[in-house]
């Protein structure tokens, strides 16, 4: 079924959107919530939730692209839950490297709290335009789905040294691009 | 926390993004690029495009594919006898692990699977994804068997890598013997065989600081401007606080390959007083100059070298960083610059 009739079934109220929903894109969301959580309890209550909270929003939203859009549910939900159990199992799960790595973009001068999430998104949405290709790709595969070194690099079939170049690359791209329009978060 | 908020702002960007970083599926045709020059070079290359290689190989040099090889099979033998001497390409597994907290972004302490010949040639395994753009179909023949080039030693860091043996620093292909892959007929691919295992592998870099363009023309077998088909390019620009491809074309005369050919080959490699001195000064000097120029002079040409042999080279060339800069060399001579800048509208 394609997405429009997925969708067509959450406007018309019908729960068989979701079963499709999840043949479609249960396993792609489990990869997500399982590549932050490491668990498979917590990554299946995850895709679970994503549903529900798919329910939810279609209608009244209609999404142009219901992969990403699930995908950016399953990956908020999953941020949550990892944040409320950091305490117990911090060495899991990738997210804490990624917070880790991006601690560096992000200047020491907390003074000023003066960026709006709206400006620093549509920033962000700049910054991964002036990148090139395949640095944006690892960028996004590293901090959007947060795959590992490891796995970005074999897939994408190159050398992890050359991610981890890239990713080096990227984040001191995205700090100076940060700092140049006085953000600081 | 500042981390997280970054974390989950990032979730919002824009799904175009989301959905252009998905991986390449396994039968699809990929132009891997091959990044290569000296390790100091090749940071900078990194930055800049720099100098790299795509790989592609001529049909007539394609060793297997479903109909080819039914085709040459009943040219020069039957159907039944081919399968005889197909072997079956079998990926490397990397068995070293990194520590995940440790600092990931030294490129010396990453363990990969990899075969270094002659004490500072990189060759990186060829993932079977990949396979299809260099026209393989998982097999190989043993008529695609080139020299053999003796059996690898493992090593620890790259620079106990020797002249007399491959070296590699992964265990499993201790003891397994190398070869050169015939089909591409340069030095360029290698064939890893043993342990239960056969693998392909490319190069990718020099090792050591001080190889010249000369170098890696001679990997590639590249001997004359005759070698080269023609020279594709993209002219990156800013725009606003985007970089953009303002124009593109391909550089097809004779004269301008052969002029090409002539600068790229006798440019000089500068070498570092240290791994950890960084460029030096006059190239830093340069650097801040031209940052602070006006933002229409910050112009990259990025060149794709494509070979009659089927091989594909690329470079970044800047034409207003000093008297014209490629990464890893001294800078042009003003001579060759303004050579450089007429080939390629600048």
């Amino acid at each position: 079924m394609d997405d429009k009739e997925i969708i067509e079934l959450y406007w018309n109220r019908s729960e068989q959107a979701i079963s499709e929903t999840a043949d479609k894109y249960g396993s792609y969301c489990y990869y997500i919530a399982h590549g932050i959580l490491q668990d498979a309890g917590e990554s299946e209550e995850c895709v679970n939730d994503t549903y529900f909270r798919a329910w939810n929003a279609i209608p009244p939203h209609r999404p142009n692209c219901l992969r990403t859009f699930l995908g950016k549910i399953t990956r908020n939900l999953s941020l949550n839950r990892y944040e409320k159990r950091t305490a117990e199992k911090r060495g899991s799960g990738q997210m804490h490297l990624c917070l880790d790595e991006l601690s560096e973009c992000i200047s020491d001068n907390i003074g000023e709290r003066v960026a709006e999430d709206l400006a620093i998104k549509e920033l962000l949405n700049r910054f991964l335009e002036t990148l090139p290709k395949e640095m944006r790709n690892v960028f996004v595969r590293r901090y959007w789905y947060m795959n590992s070194i490891q796995e970005i690099a074999e897939g994408y079939g190159i050398s992890e040294g050359k991610v981890t170049v890239l990713l080096f690359r990227a984040r001191r791209k995205l700090k100076d691009m940060l700092e140049k329009e006085g953000i600081y978060l | 926390m500042k981390e997280n908020r970054l974390l989950y702002l990032i979730g919002d960007i824009d799904e175009r993004f989301v959905e252009a970083a998905e991986f390449p599926k396994k039968r699809s045709v990929i132009r891997p690029v091959l990044k290569y020059g000296s390790i100091a070079a090749c940071f900078c290359l990194l930055a800049a495009a720099g100098f790299g290689v795509h790989h592609s190989i001529n049909t007539h040099n394609v060793p297997i594919s479903p109909s080819t090889s039914e085709s040459q099979a009943t040219e020069n033998s039957t159907a039944s006898d081919v399968p005889k001497q197909q072997i079956l390409l079998s990926a490397f597994a990397s068995t070293i692990t990194k520590d995940p907290d440790s600092d990931a972004y030294g490129e010396d302490e990453l363990r990969h699977v990899d075969v270094i010949l002659h004490g500072n040639r990189l060759y990186d395994q060829i993932p079977e994804s990949e396979y299809a753009f260099y026209g393989i179909d998982g097999t190989l023949q043993e008529s695609d068997f080139g020299d053999s080039l003796g059996t690898i030693t493992e090593i620890g860091p790259y620079s106990e890598a020797v002249l007399s043996t491959p070296c590699s620093q992964e265990p499993t292909l201790a003891g397994c013997e190398v070869f050169y892959y015939k089909p591409v007929g340069c030095e360029a691919m290698i064939i890893v065989r043993g342990n239960e295992h056969c693998s392909l592998f490319r190069f990718m870099y020099f090792t050591e600081e001080g190889f010249s363009y000369a170098d890696e023309y001679e990997v590639f077998r590249v001997l004359s401007a005759d070698d080269i088909e023609r020279i594709d390019y993209e002219i990156r620009k800013p725009n606003g606080t985007l970089i953009i491809t303002a124009d593109e074309g391909s550089v097809t005369d004779a004269s301008n390959i052969q002029a090409f050919f002539d600068i790229t080959m006798n440019l000089n490699p500068y070498v570092q007083e240290s791994a950890l001195s960084g460029d030096p000064d006059w190239l830093n000097e340069a650097r801040e100059e031209y940052w602070q120029s006006d933002a229409e002079h910050h112009v990259d040409v990025e060149a794709s070298i494509v070979l009659k042999n089927g091989l594909t080279m690329a470079l970044t060339y800047q034409p207003n960083l000093g008297t014209g800069y490629i990464s890893g060399h001294y800078f042009l001579s003003e001579t060759d610059n303004a050579v450089m800048r007429d080939m390629f509208g600048q």
